[in-house]
């Protein structure tokens, strides 16, 4: 029976980690999207498979440092082992196809989102007013 | 002028105006933004990457030398202008001997080696045109083939041995959206390659080249690909079709490769003992550790030439403290023909940069 209880309180507890750090995903407003995006949309994004939203607009992948906690979260969310998401990553630039652009602050990845477009990126907590340019198309949670 | 010799002309010059391009550019006062190992330096929409491998070899067998040498050291750069301006170019310097048994110290010099010299243009969200010399895309590890990105030491034989590993011409990619179609690449090169290898490390010349590739899925979910590639060779009498199948499925414990290839062969070469030629191998790389991996691989492979089967198998432990870094041990054993890989212990030191 202890066991049982311990057990059932493990499983209660809040998701501490989810809360801290649940993600706003963001965009250019020149990004064509309606609906949000799926996981596997983002996951697809992220993994290079989807290389441009139109013709004439080439998506911009924007990521956090790889020790940092929100693209930690992040490939957590997406199902990436960081390890071999950071090898996939080293393939997929020796093939010559642009990798993530690292930003290291949620500062420095407003600020890029904003004057980029066709650019993506994701956000700990709301998307503050005064960026114009950029539009929520997702949240991870 | 013989277009042999207008090709060979064309190649100097290229060579030249290469290197004092990519001086420019290394010199060139812009700043670069913050530097990850492994990911280049971003200037502006260029990225300067490369990687280096130092690499030694003992082979068992007294008719091959020990020897340490920097297997090669390149740098690419990549360039993301607009839609139709994307060009990438990679050189590498190779094969340069630091120490060998029974020559001392810097027996020989190594050779610079252009690898890819090609500009992409989207020309839709989902078709891509590429011109210029390129990975030939026949199986994935001749399109990855860098030292830090691989397994192991040794390339098997089947991922590059007797088929064309670079295409001078055009390409049409095409991307899918639809996870049920493949991906599709297909290529053609009308003339002899541009910028070749020097010919003691590519005795075999390819032209009149055409080839596709389709790919399913990627290397998280499973991966398989078709390829297939018709050649005329320049420095034999022979044309061939070879049809290849490589694949990768990672069950988290085991990450399984292979490929495969059959080619058939027409024209009348005296040296060819059959019209057919085949091999291939399967590897498997156990993560023991975050940085250690044990990796092991079986390969035989019948060589058009040859009346014996040749046949390697190699066990090999991995060390990666980072993924732009790695030291790899390995011994191979071989039996059967001899093709260019001897048995004995290899190791090696690779960064990605």
């Amino acid at each position: 029976m202890p066991y049982l209880l311990l057990l059932f309180s493990l499983y209660a507890l809040p998701d501490a980690y989810a809360e801290e750090y649940s993600l706003n995903i963001i965009a250019h407003v020149s990004v064509p999207t309606v609906k949000p995006l799926s996981i596997q949309q983002l996951r697809r994004i992220y993994l290079l498979q989807q290389l441009s939203w139109s013709d004439d607009l080439a998506v911009i992948v924007i990521n956090r440092k790889s020790d940092s906690v929100q693209r930690e979260y992040f490939e957590k969310k997406i199902n990436l082992s960081p390890t071999k998401y950071a090898m996939y990553l080293k393939k997929q630039h020796y093939k010559g196809i642009p990798t993530p652009i690292i930003q290291n602050s949620r500062q420095a990845v407003l600020a890029f989102v904003e004057k980029v477009p066709g650019s993506i990126a994701y956000i700990e907590g709301l998307l503050p007013d005064g960026y114009e340019h950029i539009k929520v198309i997702g949240y991870l949670k | 002028m013989p277009l042999e010799a207008v090709l060979r002309n064309m190649n100097k010059m290229l060579k030249k105006n290469i290197l004092i391009c990519l001086l420019s550019l290394i010199i060139s006062p812009l700043h670069a933004s913050e530097y990850n190992l492994g990911e280049g330096y971003a200037l502006g929409s260029w990225n300067i990457a490369g990687y280096a491998n130092l690499k030694f070899k003992a082979p068992v067998h007294r008719t091959n030398a020990a020897e340490v040498e920097i297997d090669d050291v390149a740098l690419f750069v990549r360039g993301n202008v607009n839609q139709y301006i994307n060009p990438f170019f990679e050189i590498e310097y190779a094969s340069q001997p630091i120490w060998e048994d029974g020559k001392g110290a810097f027996p020989r010099a190594g050779r610079f080696v252009v690898e890819r010299l090609y500009n992409d243009s989207h020309i839709t969200s989902q078709f891509t045109l590429r011109l210029g010399k390129m990975l030939a895309p026949v199986g994935e590890w001749n399109q990855i083939h860098a030292n830090p990105l691989v397994a192991t030491v040794n390339r098997p034989l089947t991922t590059y041995l007797n088929f064309s590993e670079f295409i001078s011409g055009i390409a049409v990619h095409y991307q899918t959206k639809q996870q049920w179609l493949p991906n599709i690449k297909l290529y053609y090169q009308p003339w002899t390659e541009l910028l070749p290898k020097h010919i003691s490390s590519r005795p075999v010349r390819y032209e009149n080249i055409s080839g596709i590739n389709l790919q399913y899925g990627d290397e998280f979910k499973g991966q398989i690909a078709l390829s297939i590639q018709h050649a005329d060779l320049t420095t034999r009498n022979e044309h061939q079709t070879l049809f290849a199948i490589d694949g990768m499925y990672d069950l988290d414990y085991l990450k399984l490769s292979t490929q495969i290839f059959y080619a058939v062969v027409s024209g009348s070469e005296i040296k060819r003992q059959r019209n057919d030629e085949g091999g291939g191998y399967l590897q498997f790389v156990i993560p023991a550790t975050e940085q250690w991996s044990l990796v092991g691989r079986g390969e035989i492979f019948l060589q058009r030439d040859a009346a014996d089967e040749h046949y390697n198998a190699l066990f090999g432990i991995n060390f990666r403290p980072q993924s732009s870094l790695v030291w790899k041990l390995e011994y191979v054993l071989q039996r059967g023909a001899a093709l260019g890989l001897n048995e004995g212990v290899y190791g090696s030191f690779g960064v990605m940069f």
